[in-house]
């Protein structure tokens, strides 16, 4: 194999890929028709890709009819991007109110929580009875 | 009528339309699922799979990125790698089957193959189905979406969430393997 073959082979592959460019396909393809080498290899390349698109082409079974109308019945209608549309701003909506009522509940139980334990830590002193029916009376007699 | 005014029909309320996009497709997203798969009846399960798929996201069908051909494929490809790695299935039985069931395979009455050719021919398709199946799942894909659909390498990317340099790299190995393959069986 010499330089012009190796230079020309390297570019197959692309060639196979169908990605070489217009002007490389055509000088690497005019080597490959004066070269035996080279079109030997061409060739089997060649054959691959056509056997390749030979063995795939299937068939699909005689149940398949039937199968695809059962499960077509689940179908009514694509889905249509407003519908699409309309759905996701409903579930942000949802969302956002959950989110809402899930922070007050728990701003209102911490709160609540809070109040519960300041009463029980601080105790404030209460007033006894007697010093208020004394102040009440106090205030009656001056009056 | 072409593809995208059938969808546009379906779009439209028109499910027929829709049906008719199945007859076009159906056994091309069959032979793909099935040589990805390697299984008759997984293969009808998820090619059906992709035609429900394809039917509710329509509206996300852009003629102008691509035919719908191309896009069918994509989701196909993507089902069958995704139903491969849940099962965790790399390798596989190897195909032998529609060698008696594929009326393409029968010759016509006015052409009538000699009886040795046939076999060839038979042979042949057998060992590329069974080289295939031999290959990883994404070089299998890339072939058969570049050889079976004629997807262009940036089509092939697309399709499969990779890079056109993966793609290539993938056709360069799935090739090789296939020569190797046949020249171990002397086919070449």
């Amino acid at each position: 194999m010499n330089e012009e073959c190796r230079r020309w082979r390297q570019t197959l592959h692309e060639w196979l890929d169908g990605d070489a460019d217009e002007e490389t396909a055509l000088l690497a393809q005019a080597h490959w028709q004066t070269c035996p080498d080279c079109q030997r290899v061409v060739a089997e390349w060649q054959s691959i890709g056509e056997w390749l698109v030979d063995a795939l082409p299937s068939k699909v079974s005689p149940q398949w009819e039937r199968r695809w109308h059962q499960r077509r019945q689940t179908l009514s209608s694509p889905i249509l991007p407003w519908q699409g549309l309309a759905v996701s701003w409903l579930l942000t909506i949802v969302g956002c109110v959950a989110a809402i009522q899930l922070v007050d509940w728990s701003l209102t139980s911490f709160a609540q929580r809070l109040s519960v334990w300041l009463t029980s830590a601080v105790s404030f002193p209460t007033v006894p009875a007697e010093w208020v029916r004394q102040v009440w009376d106090w205030l009656l007699r001056s009056v | 009528m072409d593809d995208a005014e059938l969808v546009q029909r379906c779009l439209d309320g028109d499910l027929t339309a829709f049906d008719e996009l199945v007859r076009r497709y159906r056994d091309r997203i069959y032979g793909l699922a099935l040589h990805l798969l390697g299984d008759a009846d997984w293969a009808e399960d998820l090619a059906q799979d992709a035609f429900l798929r394809a039917f509710t996201r329509l509206s996300l069908f852009d003629p102008k990125r691509g035919s719908f051909s191309a896009w069918l494929m994509t989701i196909t490809t993507r089902l069958c790698l995704n139903a491969l790695e849940r099962r965790n299935a790399i390798t596989f039985v190897p195909l032998e089957q529609d060698e008696t069931e594929d009326e393409s395979d029968l010759p016509s009455a006015l052409t009538l193959p000699d009886p040795e050719s046939e076999w060839w021919a038979k042979e042949r398709k057998r060992q590329v189905r069974q080289a295939l199946a031999q290959l990883p799942p994404y070089q299998r894909a890339a072939l058969l979406l570049r050889y079976g659909e004629g997807l262009s390498v940036a089509e092939i990317a697309d399709a499969l969430g990779v890079p056109t340099g993966t793609v290539k790299a993938w056709l360069f190995r799935g090739r090789e393997a296939l020569r190797r393959h046949f020249k171990k069986v002397g086919l070449l």
